[in-house]
């Protein structure tokens, strides 16, 4: 039997048949819905008379449109908001979905209380209607991020009929230096591969960096894969892996289910002679604190570089700088920690860690947001008294949701703002202001940005 | 099944612009529906708010003009498919770039919207052809091949016929009007259970 990549033995077993067209039929065997992407697709299998074909392996929850302040009671503010939630209600019960709506203590944006809740497990294909679904890759799965007719298609087959993409092997080595996240792990890979370098390639992600990293480092990366133009991003799953599962509410609860479920999770990662159809290394030793310039992921530079002379005039307006000159001092209005990429309990601990051990302040003049990205996260953050760090230091802790990621919610920029955002996207007016500007870094850099007004290096606080 | 799209005829024009993504296709504050409809009238609505009825989508010369020539990497980003109807809506049939995204493709295709590639040196040509001038494209699916039709003779070098790429199986499905996957994935029956059966893990039941 030839060598195989986890992502071929994963997509082998999940193979329902191979079309005349050459597509896979792939099944899929874990189905996320949000309330932007979903209203539109029950609509198309109610029409044709289907049901959920899977009920049970779909799971629900609301995310983007909740607001993130105390003030979320029913019926939400925003009309069109509350409409959004309620199909989304009414299609779960009608279809006998489980929804993690709104007040449950286990609501949060999507790609955080998948495997928080295990739901999330080496070896399956998941898919939503959302692009940062590469996220579960982490654990060792094949991810998919998908448009709203797939979900039609999911829901009332349970399958997705898709090309298969090629594999890149992308390995980290040596080790990181000190302030150095896994977000800027991945501002770098997609640098230097470009924002459609990953075209037809699913990432799989390797070297000692990736190895020593804990799950939810694992997941940022792998969240910001589609930011690299990837269908889907993943880790093989090892020791780390089956610790973060061990006990969560979806894996099997007794030690000999676990043992089992374990063991085949092993046996799906890549074998040691395993073939990728490209190749790419990058030096954790050379990784700076990273931050976007520009309008896209891949714009991005060290904390302490000149933005490149032939960086895109579009961008280079947009953001109102200029070819060759320095980031560092630029004045930040607006500090963000949050969303799927850099939500999680981990990210909010080194948030309060650097806050509470350095002192950290936010400057006058700067409004700062710490969004939890799950209720599970915020109620950890509560009891480990990280909220209390966060408002005494002069940050708003707040409710969970997707925040200002994305717009859909009333946490927006106003006018041109320029934002220090632990997000994905930097694109045009992601941050809800037709002009607002996003500057892409890690949580470490944007609590370092928040305490300075400007864009600062974290190593300076850290030395 | 759908009707088959094998060609699109329609005048074409060009939008600048690499890493073209679905945010600025359709801005997310114009997400907040249940249905895929009205998107039309806002596609591109940030951008073409700044340009103050300069954007290529408001220039009066390309109103009705349904193929629209891109550069790299359209559509990436989020995987919202409003981006799709949007653009359809707006009346763009067939999309000529030098590359797109992946989810974006394929919300293309499962809306029979079409987009096909070209390379660069004749992205270079063609864009250079449009500039002002009224150009009518046909795009054949069957030889793959975009051709200008319409009045001859024209001032400029008549443009000749450009190879045009897209991924195969998307070709199929269009030539043959089955670009709706849903039908296509229930062909495949008791498969889909006995796929299902082998997957220890698609037994768990929620709790």
């Amino acid at each position: 039997m030839s060598a195989k990549t986890l992502f071929d033995k994963v997509w082998d077993k999940h193979t329902v048949r191979t079309l005349p067209n050459g597509q896979t039929q792939l099944l899929i065997g874990l189905h996320l819905i949000h309330e932007v992407t979903s209203p539109q697709a029950f609509p198309m299998i109610e029409e044709r008379g289907l049901k959920v074909r899977f009920p049970h392996r779909t799971f629900a929850t609301v995310d983007h449109i909740v607001p993130t302040t105390e003030n979320r009671g029913r019926p939400l503010l925003d009309p069109l908001a509350e409409q959004m939630l309620q199909h989304l209600e009414r299609n779960c019960a009608k279809h006998g979905i489980k929804l993690f709506n709104l007040g449950d203590p286990n609501q949060g944006i999507v790609h955080i209380i998948g495997p928080e809740l295990g739901l999330t497990q080496p070896g399956m294909t998941i898919a939503c209607g959302d692009s940062h679904t590469s996220t579960h890759g982490a654990f060792g799965a094949i991810a998919l991020g998908i448009g709203t007719t797939q979900v039609a298609s999911v829901l009332g087959t349970g399958c997705l009929l898709l090309e298969k993409p090629k594999v890149r092997q992308i390995k980290v080595t040596g080790q990181l230096g000190l302030g150095i996240t896994a977000k800027d792990v991945i501002l770098a890979i997609i640098n230097e591969l470009g924002v459609g370098g990953g075209k037809g390639y699913a990432y799989e992600y390797s070297g000692r960096v990736i190895e020593n990293m804990n799950m939810e480092g694992r997941m940022t990366i792998c969240n910001m894969s589609i930011e690299g133009g990837a269908q889907c991003g993943y880790v093989n799953p090892d020791q780390i892996t089956e610790g973060y599962l061990l006990g969560r509410r979806y894996v099997p609860k007794t030690a000999q289910g676990f043992a089992r479920a374990r063991d085949e999770w092993f046996s799906l990662t890549s074998d040691i002679d395993a073939t990728f159809d490209s190749y790419f290394e990058i030096k954790g030793e050379k990784i700076e604190p990273m931050m976007t310039y520009g309008i896209n992921p891949g714009e991005s530079i060290g904390v302490n570089g000149k933005i490149p002379k032939n960086a895109a005039k579009e961008a280079l307006e947009y953001m109102g700088f200029a070819a060759g000159q320095e980031i560092i001092g630029e004045q930040i209005d607006v500090a963000f920690i949050g969303s799927c990429t850099n939500g999680r309990i981990s990210d909010l601990r080194a948030a309060a860690d650097l806050i509470k051990k350095y002192g950290l302040r936010v400057a006058p003049g700067v409004k700062a947001l710490v969004v939890p990205g799950s209720e599970q996260v915020r109620k950890q953050a509560a009891n480990e008294g990280l909220g209390e760090i966060f408002t005494n230091a002069g940050w708003e802790f707040r409710e969970a949701g997707c925040s200002m990621c994305l717009a859909m919610n009333p946490d927006k920029l106003v006018g041109r703002q320029l934002c220090a955002s632990s997000s994905n996207r930097n694109f045009k007016e992601r941050q809800g202001s037709p002009t607002g500007r996003t500057m892409l870094m890690s949580p470490a850099s944007v609590v370092a940005c928040a305490a300075k007004g400007c864009i600062t290096d974290i190593r300076e606080i850290l030395n | 099944m759908n009707s088959k799209i094998d060609h699109v005829v329609g005048k074409a024009f060009y939008l600048p612009g690499n890493n073209m993504d679905t945010d600025r296709i359709i801005p997310a504050r114009f997400l907040k529906c249940v249905t895929f409809q009205g998107l039309g009238a806002n596609v591109f609505r940030g951008d073409r708010d700044k340009l103050e009825g300069k954007h290529p989508f408001d220039l009066p010369e390309n109103q009705n003009r349904s193929i629209l020539v891109v550069d790299e990497n359209f559509g990436s980003g989020s995987s919202r498919e409003h981006a799709v109807p949007a653009l359809m809506q707006y009346g763009i049939k067939a999309i000529i770039g030098l590359s797109f995204a992946a989810i974006f493709r394929g919300n293309a295709v499962g809306n029979g919207l079409m987009c096909v590639e070209i390379d660069v040196y004749e992205h270079q040509w063609l864009i250079g052809c449009l500039s002002g001038q009224s150009r009518e494209l046909l795009i054949d699916l069957n030889d793959m091949l975009i051709e200008e039709i319409g009045q001859v003779p024209l001032p400029q070098e008549l443009l000749e016929a450009i190879p045009c790429t897209m991924p195969d199986s998307h070709r199929k499905m269009l030539i043959t009007g089955e670009w709706d996957s849903l039908t296509t994935a229930l062909e495949a029956g008791p498969l889909i259970e006995e796929t299902a059966t082998r997957l220890s893990y698609m037994a768990a039941v929620a709790s």
